[in-house]
Parts: C-alpha cells; structure tokens; sequence
C-alpha cells in the first residue's frame, strides 16, 4: 500500500493565519506606503523624526492605559493628570523655587497618589472606573485650570524646559526610552508571572481569585502606575512647551483608549500588547501626519481619528468573530 | 400509530474544524410529543439544538418544520414559525414582574399605546392557573427560586405560541420537589398539544417524562427508541457504547484511623447564610455535605475556601488561625475549590488551556518570575493525559471544548497545585455519564495520594459512594453528622428534610 505523505503539521495555510493579529501592522504598512508613494516630504528625516519624537512623548500614556484595558478597567483621569503635573511642576519650582530634583519627584508622588485615590475607589468601593475616573478626571482638570490661572501666563524655569531636549547620539532622550520600555515591557507581559496575572485578572476576574491572584492589590498598583506614568509624560510635556498652556492633554485619554484598541485591545479585558498598542499610536500619527501633508485643516482631526477607531472596531469584530463554537 | 412528524431532520452533518460534530443524523419529532435526546457530552446533541433552534446551519441535509423545509439559520426565523428553547442559563429579566416575562414586549396596550396592566395581571393569572401553578404575577422575577424562574421561561414560550419547545437540563440545580413540579408542568404542555425536545443527564428522569428517545453516539445517529420499550441499563450501553458499572456501591471501606485535622470550624456564623457550624476534615477522608437549596450549602464552601468571610466564629486552618484568609493565603496553605459554577468562574475561557493551568501555578512554572513556557506545555500535557481531556493542543481554549472535558480541565487546575485539601462544589453537575464515572474514580484517588476531600453535592448516589463522613445542614446549621452505612438515601433525605 503506498503512503501518501501528510503535510497537515507545523503547517500554515493561508486561510489558518489569524490576520486580526497582524492588521495593525499591515494598516501601519499601508498608510506609511500610501504617504511615501504620494507626497515627497514624508519620507524627510525631519518629518519622519518629529513623528517618532511625538510618539515617545505620549508612549507612557498608552503603556498604562494597555495595562489598564488588559484587566477590564480605563483611567480616563489621565489626560487631567497629565496637565496637573505639567503645571504642577512649573508651580513647585517658581513659587517656592524648589530644585528640579525635588519638584519632579514630589509631583509624581502626587500623581501616584492620584493613581491610588482612583484605585481605593474601584477596588474597595467596587465602583466602575470608567464612572470613577470620570469623576477624577474632571476634579483634577479644575485643579490643573485653578493652578493656571494662579500662575498666569508664565514661561517654566530653564532647567525645567530643558529636560525635553537631552540629546544621546544626537537624539532625544526620550525615544530610547521609548525604545527600551516597549522592548521591555512587551517581554515581561508575554512572560512575567506578575503581568501575565493582569491578563488572568481581565480574562475572568472571579477566576482569578479563585487561584490566589490578589485582584484587588494588583488592580492598586496599576492605577497607581497609571498616575505615575500619566504624570511622566505630562512634565515631559510640559517641558516641551515651555509655557503654561490651557487645555494641556484634553481628550488624550480618548486617543489612548484608540490607539490600545487599534493594537487588539478590548474594553472588556483580556487583550492587548505594548508593541500594537504603540504601533497603534503610531497609525494615529502617521494618519494626522497625512492630513497635514495632504494640506487638510487640522480642525477634521477628530473626525478621522473617529472613523478611524469605528473601523478598526468593525473590522475587529467581523475578523476575530469565533470560528469555532460549542 | 401517529405518524405525524412536527419536524425532520434529514442527513444532518456538521464539522467545525476537523472535528465532525455530527454525522448524516436523521430522525422524525412526531406532533405532541415529548422527545428525548441522549448521548454522553461531545456526542453532538448540542450542536444538533443549535441547528434546530436556527443557531448555526448544517454544513449538509435538510431540516422540514411542518412540512417545509428551513432554508435559513436564523434563530428569530425559528421563533417566527414556533421553535424555542428554554436554556439551562436563564434568560429571564430579573427586574421586571411575572406577569411582565410572561408576557413580554408590552403585548397588551391600552388605546393611548399604554401597557395594559389589569389585561397583563388577568391573562398570567389565567396562564398560571391553566398549570395550577401558585404564583404571584406581580413578583418580581428575581426574588423566585431558581424552579419558578425556570417555569416562568416556559410559560412565556408557551404564551408566545410556541409549538416546538427545546428543554435543555430543566431540571439542573433543581431540588426533589421542584423537579417534580416541572416534569408535571412538561406533562401538562403535552397535553396542550406542545412539542417538547427533551435535554437531559438524567435518566430516571428522561424514562418517565418522554415517550421517545432518540440516542446520539460522537455525532451518530444510533436509534430512536419509544421510552416504555427500554430499560436504563440499555440506555446507558447505547450512549456508551459499553457496559457501564452503574450501582451505586459504596466505592470506599472507610475504617481507617482519620489523620490528623486539616481544617476545624468552630461555631462558624455569617448572618442570613450560615450559623453555629463546627466540623473538623481530617487527613485522607473524604468529607461529604449536603443540603437541600436555602440550607446554607450555598454559603459554606466559600467560607471554607476564604472567598467570604464570617462574621463570628473560629476558622483553624491546620491549626492555626490565619490573620488575612483569603484565597491567596488558603492556596498557600495547599487548599482548593473547584467552583460549582464552571461558566462563572474556575476556567478562562478565552485562554489557552495551557494558561489556565498554570494560573495558580505561576511561581512554581516560572524562575525569577520569568514563566518557563516549555515547561508549562508539559505539564499540561501530562494532565490532558493523566485525565484523558479530549482536545486537540494545549492551546485550544477552554471555551471550545466539551461541558465534561471542560470540568476535567478545572478539576486539573486544581490538583495542579498538589493540594493537601480541595473543596469540591458539585463536581459532576451538567455533565455525562462516563465523564462523570471518571470524575468519580479521581476524586477516590485523592485520599490516596494524601488529599483530603470535602464535597458538596446534591446527589445522593454521589455522597453515598464517595464519602467516609458526611454532614447534613438544614436551616443554616448542622444537624447531623452520618458515616458508614448510615450514609443512605433515607437518612440523609430525612435529616435534610427535617422528617
């Protein structure tokens, strides 16, 4: 009898590829192509290097909203706490002219106690953070105005503005550090038993405590990490544009919330990546980026970014519908 | 003889995958009978229901609803033209009143396009009595137990005109008397000319309500037979495929000196759930529970495992007094519960089979905290051997495996941390016949390998061939403690009941 040999093993075909994994890569790839192909000055190192220094100031956002997203929860007070700390900052060191050394540590200390405050409140009072956070966000945005007024149209202290433009190898600070947490971050999400609890947490959260995951003291440091992280990019910020300036990080969460989502996040918990989520982040960028290039008003922003994220939610939705059901 | 088919599936054959659910089924459903449908888990009765109630189409064959034939899957279509099912999970409003399940979408309207409350109140009340059922319309579905909230699902597909009505487990979670006022409300919709697919686990159960059965074997059609023409016995060798050991004997010779004590509750009380409880688990037995629904059954495992707290009382948890007991200190402690909930909590469904194994697990699977990944697989590979869990790969997730190959994996995540003491909620409930004999022959390993056992259960056969020791609970506290041969069917049901 003659054997036919199977080739049914460690063997993809193209219909078994998941390809709601890779989407976020493969929109990336278009819109970078479709720009690249149709206007000169994308591909310029200059507008490429402002794109990537954009990304590595909001990058910290997106890391705690993804965390956040993975348990099943969302900080909407980060946008807020963002401008808090900006100003925050800039208050410490014109007011009592506290060193850099001291006012940057202090405002994340506070920040991280933000974290915390929003924290206590969804995990003992066992309240929704999506209704918390709202709560929070619209507290601290009236503190950060009430901190504006109170200073005036000031310029922040040298040392201060100073920070954002550290140069290593003639390139901002900051997207190695961008570089180095998301590299990092990405492997101890995959393979770090405390982060892989995030994932048991947004899975199934009764689960979870079943088999000793401490949900609740879990959930505390995220938030608190949250704050702390919203706090970092604020005072980058902050450091950026050199001023107070009202309105600082309005709706920012909302960005977040859509580039994590972008990245196969899900509001329901469970999912998510650092490299998509980032990658999804960039998508936003690069779509503005266009915008610009294709000299379209800047005031339609929000409409693409809107059509943007009910696609992607859409096409979700139809690519990851399960294939197998019992 | 009435040969008057309601509804015929023809050659129905469906694959997910590589796995062939169902292979060329065909059977009638005659008009006004309660149908039967038997087969172990993964024999394809759920997916054929699926096809029925228009959930998913077969990939090939015919289904004829009266005469015509269904071209569309489209479970609101099957609705339209009388198909229904009344789930195991309930899908009743909670906040809303009995008449308003029964009756829902504001059927009945005044001219101003208002709901009509008195037309409301007097047609469930009619319905309600067409049954003898004693039950105020005006109640809240919420505040019924879970017997009526299931009868009130029925009425409504019965209010809604149904004609082909699916019953999957009715009677699951149901207590004696309950599960006698449902089989005598099934009888009576038979009478009414409504035709029942029946889902059970039961058999005792199937045998004395339906008039046929119809018995599938891994996604084959083996026969249909009417229900007075079988023995139980038979039954079980065409599901099967074997013979089955099916007495109830006392599988364990208890006896032995008990070892020393793992867990001791002293006058353990929690307000409107459980007060003045006091046992003791030693090592190596197997310590059974039991109590009828509201007895306080529901309460105590969770109290035992940390999950709740008590508000008076002394917990020692092998001997000591634990400052923090909650869940993480009991697992440390070498405590486990399996949940009697498997859709609620105990698996993540949407994880790798793998993941879910190593979730209590994670220190021990990981150096420096960095999970060792091959390490995992295997582990979980010996498992899905160890206890013979059907599934393609260690990645498949939970949620696409069988209800018995499903709570094998739970059970594997829990003796996966080498418990010295697991706490088992109704271990066998929802699942088939041989699924749950190996259950069974699990947990009489356990004391063996020096795991002490406290199982709740509301099966008596269960408790009855498993347990040393069992304790009784009746009203919130105990009120018996049996061993030995003392552990039958009437004395258990007599302290239970308070006879």
């Amino acid at each position: 009898m003659q054997t036919i040999p199977t080739r049914t093993r460690n063997h993809l075909r193209l219909g078994e590829v998941n390809w709601g994994a890779y989407s976020i890569y493969i929109v990336n790839i278009l819109a970078i192509a479709l720009l690249a192909l149709t206007r000169k000055n994308f591909l310029r190192y200059a507008n490429l290097y402002s794109l990537v220094f954009g990304l590595s100031m909001e990058f910290l956002l997106v890391l705690a909203t993804t965390f956040l997203l993975i348990m099943g929860e969302v900080d909407l007070s980060i946008g807020s706490v963002f401008a808090f700390a900006g100003v925050f900052t800039g208050y410490l060191m014109y007011i009592p002219e506290l060193p850099i050394w001291v006012s940057i540590p202090i405002t994340l200390c506070a920040t991280g106690l933000i974290g915390l405050i929003n924290g206590v409140l969804v995990v003992r009072l066992k309240a929704n953070s999506l209704m918390i956070t709202i709560g929070t966000m619209i507290l601290f945005r009236g503190i950060a105005d009430g901190l504006i007024n109170y200073l005036g149209g000031i310029t922040y202290a040298d040392e201060y503005r100073a920070i954002v433009g550290f140069k290593l190898l003639g390139v901002n600070f900051t997207i190695f550090l961008m570089l180095a947490a998301v590299l990092v971050l990405e492997y101890l999400l995959l393979n770090h038993a405390a982060f892989r609890r995030l994932f048991y947490i947004g899975s199934n959260t009764l689960s979870a405590r079943l088999y000793g995951v401490s949900v609740g003291r879990i959930k505390l440091s995220v938030f608190v990490a949250s704050g702390v992280l919203a706090g970092m990019a604020g005072i980058l910020a902050a450091s950026r544009s050199g001023q107070t300036v009202w309105n600082t990080g309005q709706g920012l969460e909302f960005k977040m919330i859509t580039a994590a989502i972008l990245g196969g996040a899900s509001l329901f918990g469970g999912k998510g990546s650092i490299v998509k989520s980032i990658l999804g982040l960039l998508l936003i960028a690069v779509i503005l980026n266009g915008l610009v290039m294709f000299n379209i008003d800047p005031v339609w922003t929000n409409v693409v970014v809107g059509v943007v994220l009910i696609i992607a939610i859409f096409v979700d939705t139809r690519i990851n519908r399960e294939k197998v059901e019992y | 003889m009435a040969e008057n088919p309601i509804l015929l599936l023809e050659g129905i054959s469906k694959s997910y995958g590589p796995v062939k659910a169902l292979k060329e089924v065909s059977f009638a459903i005659r008009q006004g009978e309660i149908h039967a449908i038997l087969g172990e888990n993964g024999a394809g009765k759920s997916t054929l229901v699926k096809i029925i109630k228009g959930e998913t189409r077969p990939d090939t064959g015919k289904l004829v609803f009266e005469g015509n034939e269904i071209k569309v899957a489209d479970p609101l279509f099957a609705n339209s033209i009388g198909i229904t099912m009344v789930h195991q999970e309930l899908t009743v409003f909670d906040e809303l009143t009995v008449a308003e399940n029964i009756f829902p979408n504001n059927i009945f309207r005044t001219k101003l396009g208002l709901i009509d409350r008195r037309r409301l109140r007097q047609q469930s009340e009619e319905q309600l009595a067409l049954f003898k059922l004693q039950i105020n319309p005006a109640e809240k579905v919420a505040n019924l137990p879970l017997a009526e909230q299931r009868i009130v699902e029925i009425l409504r597909a019965i209010a809604l005109k149904r004609k082909l009505i699916i019953l999957d487990e009715p009677t699951a979670g149901l207590n004696e008397s309950e599960t006698r006022i449902l089989i005598s409300l099934v009888q009576k919709l038979r009478e009414e000319g409504i035709t029942i697919i029946y889902i059970s686990h039961r058999i005792a159960e199937v045998l004395e309500i339906s008039d046929r059965i119809t018995i599938l074997r891994d996604g084959n059609y083996i026969s249909t037979l009417p229900a007075t023409e079988v023995s139980t016995a038979e039954l079980i060798r065409l599901m099967v495929g074997r013979e089955v050991d099916l007495l109830y004997t006392k599988k364990r010779q208890s006896g032995q000196t008990p070892g020393d004590c793992l867990l001791e509750l002293e006058q353990v009380g929690k307000k409107g759930f459980v007060h003045d409880i006091s046992l003791k688990l030693h090592r190596e037995e197997i310590l059974g529970v039991f109590g009828l629904q509201g007895s306080g059954v529901e309460k105590l495992p969770q109290i035992l495992y940390g999950l709740d707290t008590c508000d008076s009382g002394i917990v020692r948890v092998k001997g000591q007094v634990l400052r923090r007991r909650d869940t993480a200190a009991m697992l440390k402690k070498g405590f486990i519960y399996l949940n009697d909930n498997r859709k609620r909590a105990g698996l993540f469904l949407d994880m790798s089979t793998a993941e879910n194994m190593a979730c209590p697990r994670l220190d021990k699977l990981s150096r420096n905290s960095i999970l060792k990944k091959k390490e995992m697989f295997r582990y979980t590979d010996d498992f899905i051997r160890k206890f013979g869990i059907v599934i393609p790969s260690a990645r498949t997730k939970p949620k696409n495996l069988s209800g018995g190959n499903q709570q094998k994996l739970m059970f594997s995540v829990c003796l996966g941390t080498e418990p010295e003491c697991v706490i088992l909620n109704e271990p066998t409930r929802g699942i088939d016949i041989g699924a749950k004999a190996e259950i069974h022959r699990f947990i009489l390993e356990l004391p063996r390998s020096r795991t002490s056992v406290i199982l709740f259960s509301s099966e008596l056969p269960e408790l009855i061939s498993l347990c040393d020791r069992v304790i009784v609970l009746r009203n919130n506290a105990v009120v018996g403690e049996l061993r030995g041969d003392d552990i039958n069917e009437e004395q258990m049901m007599s302290l239970a009941a308070g006879g």
